[in-house]
């Protein structure tokens, strides 16, 4: 596989002269080829398209018009989120082709004003919600380290596709860890921004106040630098705050001097894998070689949120599909079903309580926040699920597994980066929160942490194997 | 036993209200679930510091009114 695998590393290359973007898309597309029919990355590829706008990324560089590391760049898209060349599925039977027909969602419409060269819709689980279905006529997204096991979800193809090198950077979505459920089963890193920050609006709902867009990516760096695209308010989304956008790698400069870590071990169980906490141990030891403080911390409320976290996502969610789910129950994907069914179980007082107490929860971790800058947990107590389990199982097979919906219920960023592997081989992660709006410190740690580690760098064999174009 | 009892009438119910029907498995299923949530639902009831607190959600008057879909 080609050495330069990074976005940021893209972008240098492609400044530098060493490559053009035609041969960068040429390359994934390529990758594409020869590895999807495995993976189940894209449900829809725009080839033609995307050749087309690489060459034109190489026109405008070579004349001078620079719009950034983002320009030029193969990327994908998570298909719950509109774009105007081709169908939005959201990787289901139910969605009307009419929501997002000719239109782009506003990411979309950022990426490619910086001349991103978006090459297909990728996989997700239906409507952003529940497991793979072999009962559906959609692929069943499978990890890059090992094909028996799940990708992730739901931005599935992001995590595969990044992990991978089909894409080097995607667009994913996350409601309670879609984001980073798939990076950290993949081995790539992955950024949920502050809810509110990058703007929903051309996105399927799941959970209408947890859902976040942010980027999968090899690094943190990369990450940084396509949330500096992708954020910003809008007039048109509801949710999108108008706070100025900084420059989220302004102080990536290697060091964690004078940041205070919390670390949250009470996440730890007997039943995580064997390798996870010597490997979460290191890692943190890595932080505090860069000059962070470590101190212990408790996430307050923690049980009560993922408790609320759930019961607010299936309301939420169940509210955006009745009228499919009476007249189509049988089209949705099992998994999904039993989601959205139980979200029909609870009253409207429920909510308003969850609601409530997810006030206290706020309250309390801003309390928390002012004795360290980020807090370090789990994000994931196993690496990826066998897809055995899983179809066994069903969204049974994940409970216990998730770390990650406590940093959607507060709205504050959190990031997940890889730290090594199990005895499996299997990709293990570090997921790091922080206060709202303060991605940019997510950034800095994710890339300290990366600059002195090399595991974001690891390419699963199959990939690895392909040679160079 | 009766609680049993309840928790299934309370899903049948709830589903029959929002007009769902479902397979006599998925059925069985989805009590099994909602007997196991129910009460971490109930625990949401007994913080403490919830007792006065406002929900997370806020309507606001004068929102913005230019939508990306009409």
């Amino acid at each position: 596989m080609n050495d330069v695998i990074t976005l940021t590393a893209a972008a240098t290359a492609l400044r530098d002269g060493s490559t053009t973007s035609v041969a960068l898309t040429q390359q994934a597309l390529a990758r594409a080829d020869a590895l999807d029919e495995r993976l189940g990355v894209y449900l829809t590829r725009f080839d033609e398209y995307a050749l087309e706008r690489a060459a034109i990324a190489d026109e405008e560089l070579a004349a001078g018009v620079d719009r950034g590391p983002m320009q030029g760049i193969p990327i994908g898209v998570k298909d719950i989120v509109a774009m105007a060349e081709g169908p939005t599925t959201a990787q289901s039977l139910v969605l009307d082709p009419a929501w997002g027909e000719g239109r782009d969602a506003i990411v979309v419409e950022r990426l490619k004003k910086v001349g991103a060269v978006i090459t297909g819709k990728l996989t997700t689980m239906e409507f952003a919600c529940g497991i793979p279905d072999s009962d559906k006529p959609f692929p069943i997204p499978r990890n890059p380290w090992n094909l028996g096991h799940y990708a992730g979800g739901s931005s599935s193809g992001s995590g595969s596709g990044v992990a991978s090198g089909l894409v080097f950077a995607a667009v994913g979505t996350d409601t309670a860890g879609s984001i980073r459920l798939p990076a950290m089963f993949c081995g790539v890193s992955g950024l949920k921004p502050t809810f509110g920050r990058v703007p929903n609006a051309g996105c399927t709902p799941m959970g209408y106040s947890m859902d976040h867009i942010g980027p999968l990516a090899r690094s943190a760096r990369d990450c940084g630098a396509f949330l500096q695209v992708i954020a910003g308010g809008d007039e048109r989304d509801l949710y999108a705050v108008d706070l100025p956008v900084p420059d989220f790698l302004a102080s990536a400069n290697g060091s964690l001097e004078g940041v205070r870590i919390g670390v949250a071990r009470g996440l730890f169980s007997s039943g995580d894998d064997p390798a996870l906490h010597p490997i979460f141990e290191s890692a943190v030891e890595v932080l505090e070689k860069l000059g962070a403080t470590v101190v212990d911390v408790t996430l307050p409320l923690y049980e009560e949120m993922s408790g609320a976290a759930f019961l607010i996502q299936t309301c939420e969610g169940v509210a955006y599909h009745l009228p499919d789910l009476r007249s189509r129950w049988g089209d949705y994907f099992a998994g999904s079903r039993q989601i959205l069914g139980l979200g029909a179980l609870f009253s409207g007082a429920d909510y308003v309580q969850a609601q409530r107490v997810r006030r206290v929860a706020q309250r309390e971790l801003a309390a928390l926040f002012t004795g360290v800058d980020l807090i370090a947990s789990l994000g994931a107590s196993q690496g990826a699920t066998s897809l055995a389990k899983m179809e066994e199982e069903g969204n049974n097979s994940l409970i216990g597994v998730l770390h990650t919906a406590y940093w959607n219920m507060v709205g504050n960023p959190a990031i997940v980066v890889p730290i090594g592997f199990n005895a499996s081989g299997l990709p293990l992660s570090l997921q790091l929160g922080a206060r709202p709006f303060e991605e940019a410190l997510l950034v800095q740690a994710g890339d300290a942490y990366q600059q002195v580690t090399d595991w974001h760098l690891r390419v699963p064999p199959l990939a690895a194997a392909l040679t160079t174009l | 036993m009766s609680r049993e009892l309840d928790q299934s009438a309370v899903v049948d119910a709830m589903l029959a209200a929002a007009g769902l029907s479902l397979g006599a498995n998925e059925r069985e299923d989805l009590i099994a679930f909602y007997a196991m949530f129910r009460p971490v639902v109930d625990a949401l009831y007994a913080v403490p510091e919830a007792r006065y607190e406002v929900p997370a959600f806020v309507f606001q008057a004068a929102p913005k009114l230019a939508p990306w879909r009409t």
